[in-house]
């Protein structure tokens, strides 16, 4: 793939992150989310056939989806997410241009066992510490499982330089939208009392 | 016919089935077909042509799919008739708890991903299975108890980490390589550490035990750190060069039974008591696997008895959890007086976990304590300290359950018939495991 793309898609996956992490609506979470997909594609064709990257854009799109409606139907679309850490978007900003350094420092270091493309090396390693941003401040359920959902996401990037198979796509596409199931359950409707075992 | 068609596939389609059966269906034929599988297993070897019913068949070990397998080895097997086993004793409990039918199609989804993530070959993509265990809990309870969230949290930080690691320790290339193969390591051990459980990280057993019905959080606080310790203590066999990793399973494995079992004594949730169970037990299993020759082994044979004390422990526990309203000690004061033979099943579970002699998990603890003198008089000292632990529980439980004020006789059998047998036949289980450990031995 073009360099200049792939930078470009860099560029645009830190901006989702950055999205990801400063928004309190759930709307617009779920926009970055749906947005993020496409860098997070692009990237991922580096290293795999663009028609294996493609399908996960597809299988991302459809888990954003089925968030969004899962929202929409129990009514939780409007609603805010505050974390119970730090709330100030100064520290969401700190920590975001530290995982783009951690993630430039990584590409040296990183070279002992794989090589990935630097950019993805680097958006893989923003995915992976804005998700935990993401679940380790948070309590609230989206916010909290969408961090696990970017994690393996930004897992996955680093792990297509290592392993291009379809198997290994089968597996991960799977997982995803086992994901995206057992988030979309949690947000369609209300608990029933008692409901729980 | 493929072993992974009757032990995983099946059961997988079992569970889906019994979501849409009704609470009677699901608890027969629920507890028919678990302990069938159990029975087939024990009877059918693997490999070997048979003869039945007219009909020449050979169940094969191995199922292959795009170069991948899953492999039914003699270790798996034992552990299938186990787990079947005890599986559908839990599912028997079902129809005397209220609200736990659910337990039957999660128990059979549950079962066929841990034989998936002990058979599959090549094991790295039992990490991606451990993922997707923490994603079905999910589906488990809304809104989400932190137990779960922390269990799905930590087995996602260590995904990628047990991905790589396995992924490079694969191939002799990197792990011939003295630069590389230390930081190979160090990506296994902070894996398997996040995975199992193992101290710091083993805080949702507790929490698992607090908010679940306790039928359920027995269950799951049986199944989970099995699956996990299960699946270190494979990849332990398997790659002699991360014996490396032993001292850490050692003291972290020290630590948890020390913690836990202090943590236990002063625990006026019983709920959360019982997830101190599960971690002590973590930690006896990771002794087993890293202070002997044949840990391994010794972790397969002490697993019977370890299923025993949980079925036990979570089936008399409910009883009481629904005769008393609750789990706090102050709730279920005095009730051993009107369900005495709960009480003293409870009692019975805490004590064998205890190692007291006699009951089922008596001659493991011997082992494992003979083990930790060997290596050390201190850990020795340590081990025996642990177990002091778990005995004060017990003792503070029969005190709390029996506490009767002066002059008081009110004692009553509110049990009925068949949750006395049910109760009774478990204690005689563990007393005769006690006394005959050898069968276990013989079946390994």
């Amino acid at each position: 793939m073009n360099s200049l793309l792939s930078w470009i898609a860099l560029a645009v996956l830190i901006l989702s992150c950055g999205g990801l992490l400063l928004a309190r609506q759930r709307q617009w979470r779920v926009a970055w989310l749906f947005l993020l997909y496409i860098p997070f594609t692009l990237l991922l064709s580096q290293s795999w056939p663009l028609s294996m990257a493609l399908l996960r854009l597809i299988t991302g799109w459809i888990v954003t989806t089925s968030i969004a409606i899962a929202l929409q139907s129990g009514r939780g679309l409007q609603e805010r997410d505050h974390p119970f850490g730090p709330d100030t978007s100064f520290f969401y900003i700190q920590g975001l241009v530290l995982l783009v350094v951690i993630g430039i420092g990584a590409t040296r270091a990183f070279s002992i066992l794989i090589t990935p493309p630097a950019p993805s090396l680097i958006g893989s390693i923003v995915l992976l510490g804005s998700g935990i941003f993401l679940f380790g401040f948070n309590t609230a359920t989206f916010p909290y499982l969408s961090g696990i959902l970017v994690f393996v996401n930004g897992f996955e990037l680093l792990y297509a330089s290592v392993e291009s198979s379809s198997f290994l796509l089968f597996l991960l596409t799977a997982l995803n939208l086992l994901a995206g199931l057992a988030i979309s359950h949690h947000l369609a409707s209300p608990v029933a009392k008692g409901d729980e075992p | 016919m493929t072993a992974a068609y009757l032990w995983i596939f099946l059961p997988i389609l079992l569970g889906i089935f019994f979501f849409t059966a009704s609470r009677r269906t699901m608890y027969r034929w629920g507890t028919l077909s678990a302990l069938g599988l159990a029975i087939l297993a024990w009877l059918v070897p693997l490999d070997t042509p048979f003869h039945f019913a007219g009909l020449n068949l050979k169940v094969s070990s191995s199922f292959d799919f795009l170069g991948r397998s899953l492999s039914f080895d003699k270790q798996a097997v034992y552990i299938l008739i186990l787990l079947y086993g005890i599986t559908a004793m839990w599912f028997y409990g079902v129809h005397l708890l209220q609200k736990t039918e659910v337990l039957i199609p999660w128990g059979f989804l549950f079962n066929g991903l841990l034989l998936t993530l002990l058979t599959v070959r090549p094991f790295l993509y039992a990490a991606i299975v451990l993922e997707a265990l923490g994603f079905l809990l999910l589906f488990l309870l809304r809104p989400p108890s932190p137990g779960i969230l922390r269990f799905l949290a930590h087995q996602t930080l260590a995904f990628p980490f047990l991905l790589l690691a396995a992924s490079f320790g694969s191939e002799p290339r990197i792990m011939s390589d003295a630069a590389r193969a230390p930081f190979v390591i160090a990506l296994l051990g902070v894996g398997l550490a996040l995975s199992a459980g193992l101290f710091p990280f083993h805080s949702w057993m507790p929490l698992l035990g607090a908010e679940l019905h306790p039928y359920f959080a027995s269950f799951l606080l049986w199944l989970l750190p099995l699956s996990t310790l299960l699946f270190a203590g494979n990849i332990l066999e398997r790659f002699s060069l991360y014996t490396s990793l032993i001292s850490l399973f050692q003291i972290s494995g020290l630590l948890m039974i020390l913690i836990g079992s202090g943590e236990m004594l002063v625990e006026r949730h019983w709920g959360r008591a019982l997830g101190y169970a599960a971690m002590i037990e973590t930690g006896y299993g990771l002794l087993s696997l890293s202070l002997s020759q044949n840990g391994h082994s010794i972790l397969l044979a002490s697993l019977f008895p370890r299923s025993l004390n949980f079925v036990l422990w979570g089936f008399s526990l409910s009883i009481l959890y629904h005769r008393g309203h609750g789990l706090e000690q102050r709730t279920l004061e005095g009730l051993g007086r009107r369900l005495p033979f709960a009480a003293t099943s409870l009692i019975l579970a805490i004590f064998s976990t205890a190692g007291f002699p006699l009951l089922a998990s008596f001659p493991w603890r011997v082992i494992l304590w003979n083990e930790s003198s060997t290596y050390s008089l201190l850990w020795g000292l340590l081990f025996l300290i642990s177990l002091a632990g778990i005995f004060g529980h017990a003792l503070r439980t029969f005190n709390v359950l029996f506490a009767m004020e002066s002059g008081a006789n009110d004692w009553k059998q509110e049990e009925n018939l068949e949750e006395k047998i049910l109760l009774s036949l478990g204690v005689l289980f563990l007393v005769i495991s006690g006394l005959f450990p050898q069968i276990l031995m013989r079946l390994l």
